[in-house]
């Protein structure tokens, strides 16, 4: 047997409510079944979200990865000072 | 620049899952409804905004231009590019909104978070310095367009850009979600303007489903039609803006597949749009008539399809490059406002967030100013935001792809699938061959062209 939230339905009565013992027909409760709740997430109470904790630290990278990084941050800065040359080319 | 320390050490360990009948019963507000389709579509309702206007943004003032000029030089060949990277905007928009949804946080803060100083203080001042150039070019489109009408751009980008700041500034997040998607909606007029330009449905849906090459065979100018238009419809700035729209919207674990299908309609919307545009350029290329940008295209444009269509472009072109300009300054903004460890949240007002929207009104009002000095070298600036476009998103993805496969931060529920990382690395491979071909292109223009 499922109960009233009655902060929500206030004004919802069953055949047999007396104030005490909440309980109601199959048509009763086939009519609270069917009542969905839609709250905008901004309305909604915050969620526990998945966070960084100070343990974690950063991330574990193999040492693959880390090579690749390394060559990726050359490859960016050397790209990065071809278009200031460039750039400073094209304001002459 | 300073680490964010407010929230790591407050906010509670790891945890995957809240009891949903406890938030309906503890949580005022809301509606109820009687019909479960009902419910899915007023929750979906509630949950799109980020994924729309992230993709629906993309087509700003450049791409505009772009696909414009494709249309006009190779007619309708290159539809079927479009076809190919809807799914590739998707998958990597889907990525951010896993990241965003299973984390609450932006993608600034998560780089310098996961990576570090170096990386975290590199892709900031990568992404400002990008988005700052963009800007400028969106202002650059809007005193365009308005001089196109016969207002002074000397008015029309300082009202711009007020109106811009104001569409912030409201301390509303759903106030300027909605006046951003309607911005969005209005793009529909693309498609009544590709069907006053028409082209021919069969040869549409050819061109559309079936690849083909303009004849001529493949020459530099194509290939470099072909990276602008890749670059122009993935951008760095939709990472980080759609990942910070999606924390400051707060949603939810359960949205997460309603705001999948956001972003799946955003992405669709914004290829339609896309393919429209390049039809629009298509009838001059019907007619032989060239053009150097779009405010010359709906001046030639005007015997054919009349002088409402004229105006229609202009104010279309000064739309774009409006919702370009929000979510550029707000990407920066959010991110810049994320590593400083400022609150940043459109649902916050400017007193409460002062940081953030110092931020905002300086990147919109810097940008404005500059497209309004005389002689500014626009010229440089245009192949500045290509180039470092083009050199950050390859790299960016990086980041991306490697956080989403961090199993001890995401769980096994949010990580990477093997086969999205197939998916994923033959992307990012695809687009640092493209981005290095046009960063050779623009620091030696000589070189493939010799070949």
């Amino acid at each position: 047997m499922r109960t009233i939230n009655r902060e929500f339905w206030p004004d919802f009565k069953t055949s047999q409510d007396n104030g005490s013992s909440p309980s109601w027909t199959p048509d009763e409760e086939h009519k609270v079944r069917k009542q969905y709740h839609v709250i905008h997430p901004l309305d909604d109470a915050p969620e526990a979200k998945r966070m960084v904790t100070p343990e974690m630290g950063l991330l574990k990278l193999t040492p693959t990865v880390r090579a690749s990084l390394f060559a990726l941050r050359a490859y960016l800065l050397i790209m990065l000072g071809l278009v200031a040359y460039r750039v400073i080319t094209m304001a002459r | 620049m300073k680490m964010k320390a407010t929230g790591w050490e407050t906010l509670p360990p790891l945890h995957t899952q809240v009891d949903e009948s406890a938030h309906v019963a503890s949580v005022p507000g809301g509606i109820v409804v009687h019909s479960n389709w009902l419910r899915k579509l007023l929750t979906f309702a509630m949950v799109m905004g980020p994924g729309l206007i992230v993709m629906e943004a993309d087509n700003d003032a450049g791409a505009v231009s772009t696909y414009t000029q494709a249309g006009a030089q190779y007619g309708t060949h290159l539809l079927w590019l479009l076809l190919l990277l809807l799914p590739i905007c998707y998958f990597i928009q889907e990525m951010v909104v896993r990241l965003g949804v299973a984390t609450g946080q932006g993608h600034a803060a998560m780089i310098y978070q996961r990576f570090g100083k170096w990386w975290g203080r590199f892709s900031l001042v990568d992404l400002l310095v990008v988005n700052f150039l963009t800007l400028v070019t969106e202002f650059a489109a809007i005193s365009l367009a308005m001089q196109g009408m016969g207002i002074d751009p000397r008015l029309a980008v300082p009202v711009s850009a007020v109106g811009l700041v104001a569409l912030v500034m409201t301390g509303s997040y759903r106030r300027w979600e909605r006046i951003t998607v309607i911005l969005c909606a209005l793009d529909i007029a693309w498609i009544w303007l590709a069907f006053r330009a028409g082209g021919g449905a069969g040869n549409v849906v050819h061109d559309t489903l079936i690849p083909t090459m303009p004849g001529g065979g493949i020459k530099p100018d194509l290939v470099f039609l072909v990276i602008a238009i890749v670059g122009t419809t993935i951008a760095p700035w939709q990472l980080f803006f759609q990942q910070s729209c999606v924390a400051d919207k707060r949603l939810r674990f359960k949205d997460l597949n309603w705001s999948r299908l956001d972003t799946a309609i955003g992405a669709a919307f914004t290829v339609i749009v896309a393919g429209c545009m390049m039809l629009v350029g298509n009838l001059l290329f019907r007619q032989h008539i060239p053009f150097t940008d779009p405010a010359q295209m709906a001046a030639a444009l005007t015997p054919t399809l009349g002088r409402a269509a004229h105006v229609a472009i202009l104010l279309l072109m000064v739309n774009a490059a409006v919702l370009g300009t929000t979510a550029i300054s707000l990407s920066s903004a959010w991110a810049y406002g994320e590593v400083m460890g400022w609150p940043s949240s459109l649902d916050l007002n400017p007193k409460q967030a002062p940081g953030f929207y110092t931020a905002y009104v300086a990147f919109v009002g810097l940008a404005a100013a500059l497209v309004l000095i005389p002689r500014a070298p626009l010229q440089v600036i245009i192949i500045g935001v290509q180039v470092l476009a083009g050199v950050i998103l390859p790299s960016a993805l990086i980041f991306l792809q490697l956080l989403l496969n961090d199993h001890e931060l995401l769980g096994d529920e949010y990580v990477n699938k093997p086969w999205n990382n197939v998916v994923n690395w033959a992307i990012i491979i695809i687009l640092f061959a493209l981005s290095l071909v046009l960063a050779v292109q623009v620091v030696a223009p000589n070189v493939l062209s010799a070949g």
